[in-house]
């Protein structure tokens, strides 16, 4: 009689803890598009709440966000691909915290979005634009910053693009 | 597990290395090499064994056009048999990029002979090899022999190339240089281009 109920189909879900505290009740089908949590729920450990120290509740909503809408009972084609393209409209620090958390939630297709959005964003743009998007300060000399320029000096002839955005 | 700072504000620092990399990676190789002035930390990322084997075998599967042009011939006498010399300029065209040509580079070949051909992206020219994606030109082993074919086979799980060259070893008495030679022996070496040939860096 345990193997008569178990073949009704049952929804199981999880609930989700945001560095910040904040818990997320998930259904357990979707939850799974994160191989970390996949592996969790596999080994058994997902009986109570998970813990996920490493992101932040903004991030996470967006994240759960991001999975509803590819889960494999939701939306069609080309719901998904108008979600994605403003997905990756999202401010480069919001990209870069999701990307962080796709990275630890081992989420592919989310990090395969927003890696590209990353790239997109810098694409052909000169060191110096690429500092001020990221916010990076050099830690070179002028002179170190030469020599490296004249390795390979094929590589900083013509233009490139200096605007930010 | 230990505390860990709590620098909320995202940062592209703050990325593991193996994102960052993934992230560059999307990028055209000149401009890969440019970023190397952003900081440190870029430059040991793009300059990293690893990154340079995430490039090569990106690159790899990135659909890409090797153009090839001769030109600047020169002839001894009107009824030769070939030009003495030629200059052979390499560009690419990256497919799924941009579309444009980038020159990589030309060379000059002296002599009537040679070997010329473009293999798993690598291009031969008189024993030298050019791995178009890195820039980088090799000098192959010198043997007195003549070539008859290289042949390559790109191994992903090393990134690294292997190369089968075959040469003439052993000719019959009435031989000469270039034409009429009798060949009673073919021998063959291998050769091995680890890394996919490196980025030009450091």
């Amino acid at each position: 009689m345990a193997e008569a109920s178990s073949s009704i189909t049952e929804k199981f879900f999880l609930t989700l803890k945001s560095s910040d505290g904040d818990e997320f009740v998930l259904e357990e089908s979707i939850a799974i598009q994160s191989i970390t949590i996949k592996n969790m729920v596999e080994d058994g450990c997902s009986s109570s709440v998970i813990p996920l120290s490493k992101v932040d509740t903004e991030t996470l909503i967006k994240v759960i966000e991001y999975m509803k809408m590819h889960s494999s009972t939701s939306s069609n084609e080309e719901e998904i691909e108008n979600f994605d393209k403003k997905f990756v409209s999202n401010s480069i620090n919001t990209i870069l915290n999701i990307l962080e958390a796709a990275n630890f939630l081992d989420i592919n297709n989310l990090l395969e979005l927003c890696a590209e959005a990353v790239a997109n964003r810098i694409k052909n743009k000169t060191p110096e634009a690429v500092r001020k998007i990221f916010n990076i300060t050099s830690d070179f000399t002028p002179e170190e910053e030469a020599e490296i320029r004249n390795e390979t000096p094929w590589a900083f002839e013509g233009n490139l693009d200096h605007s930010l955005d | 597990m230990a505390s860990t700072s709590m620098e909320v504000n995202s940062n592209i620092m703050a990325l593991p290395s193996e994102v960052l990399m993934d992230i560059l990676s999307r990028l055209s190789l000149k401009h890969v090499h440019q970023l190397q002035t952003v900081s440190k930390l870029w430059l040991t990322t793009i300059s990293s064994p690893h990154f340079r084997r995430l490039y090569n075998m990106k690159s790899m599967t990135r659909p890409r056009a090797l153009v090839v042009k001769e030109s600047d011939h020169t002839y001894s006498r009107p009824s030769g048999i070939g030009p003495l010399s030629r200059i052979i300029n390499i560009s690419t065209m990256d497919l799924a990029g941009d579309n444009k040509i980038q020159k990589v580079f030309s060379f000059k070949i002296i002599g009537r002979e040679y070997s010329f051909c473009l293999s798993s992206n690598l291009i031969f020219f008189n024993r030298k090899v050019c791995n178009p994606t890195t820039r980088e030109v090799i000098d192959l082993p010198n043997s007195s022999n003549p070539s008859f074919s290289f042949d390559v086979g790109y191994i992903p799980s090393t990134n690294s190339y292997t190369i089968v060259h075959l040469y003439g070893a052993k000719y019959g008495p009435n031989y000469t240089y270039n034409y009429g030679r009798v060949v009673l022996e073919i021998g063959f070496e291998t050769l091995t281009l680890t890394h996919g040939g490196p980025i030009p860096s450091s």
